[in-house]
């Protein structure tokens, strides 16, 4: 335990495993195969009512194809709400910040623009890739 | 022995990185939580919308799926609301 807190403020190559350059690797691997793991199961569920009935002895051919399209389908359905999903929050934050600057007295030139640039900082957080 | 969690023994460059860490932790937390939503609005969203798998999304139930996920937000900021007044007015 005693080296932990020396690497992690010497950032040094050699430390590995406490670079934050390393766990933001990390964690942004996690959170991404988190996310695939939920569309897959939540793909299968709905490929699996939508395109088997009878569960027979095996998949058969349309059954395979069904599936295939299906797949094809969740994942822009995905996609669609991803987008509708960031539109409402955008213009949810365009009304907040309109309100915001409304309420707030004019500051003078200087002191306006450090207030922008702390908007469009706060912006850059909700913004989703 | 400089515990990880103690910061009162950390110098002030330590202390600068691991907020700077938190905070870039915190941005991707913020991205999942968008993509949970994405995860519910679809599902919820895909039993309204599409009936037969076809080789495309055509524009019918693209609208259908945009207009679900707006009216899906509708639904629980209404909830929400009218739920928070009902307590208001039950704690009297």
């Amino acid at each position: 335990m005693d080296g932990f807190g020396s690497d992690f403020s010497s950032g040094a190559a050699g430390s590995g495993k406490m670079d934050p350059g390393t766990i933001m690797e990390q964690v942004k691997v996690q959170i991404a195969v988190a996310n695939a793991q939920e569309l897959l199961q939540r793909m299968t569920d709905k490929c699996f009512k939508k395109c088997v009935g009878k569960p027979g002895g095996s998949l058969d051919n349309s059954e395979q194809k069904c599936i295939a399209m299906c797949m094809d389908r969740y994942m822009d359905a995905w996609n669609t709400a991803s987008r509708a999903y960031n539109s409402r929050l955008q213009r949810r934050e365009r009304d907040l910040t309109t309100q915001l600057s409304a309420a707030l007295p004019v500051p003078p030139e200087n002191r306006r623009k450090r207030l922008w640039s702390k908007v469009y900082q706060a912006r850059g957080h909700l913004a989703v890739n | 022995m400089s515990d990880f969690n103690d910061f009162s023994s950390a110098s002030a460059s330590e202390k600068a990185e691991a907020s700077e860490l938190q905070r870039m932790i915190a941005v991707e937390q913020q991205k999942a939580q968008f993509q949970a939503q994405v995860h519910n609005f679809t599902d919820v969203c895909w039993e309204k919308c599409v009936d037969k798998p076809s080789s495309k999304l055509d524009s019918r139930t693209e609208g259908c799926l945009v207009s679900c996920v707006e009216r899906f937000i509708d639904t629980t900021l209404t909830i929400t609301n009218r739920f928070t007044q009902m307590v208001q007015k039950g704690a009297h």
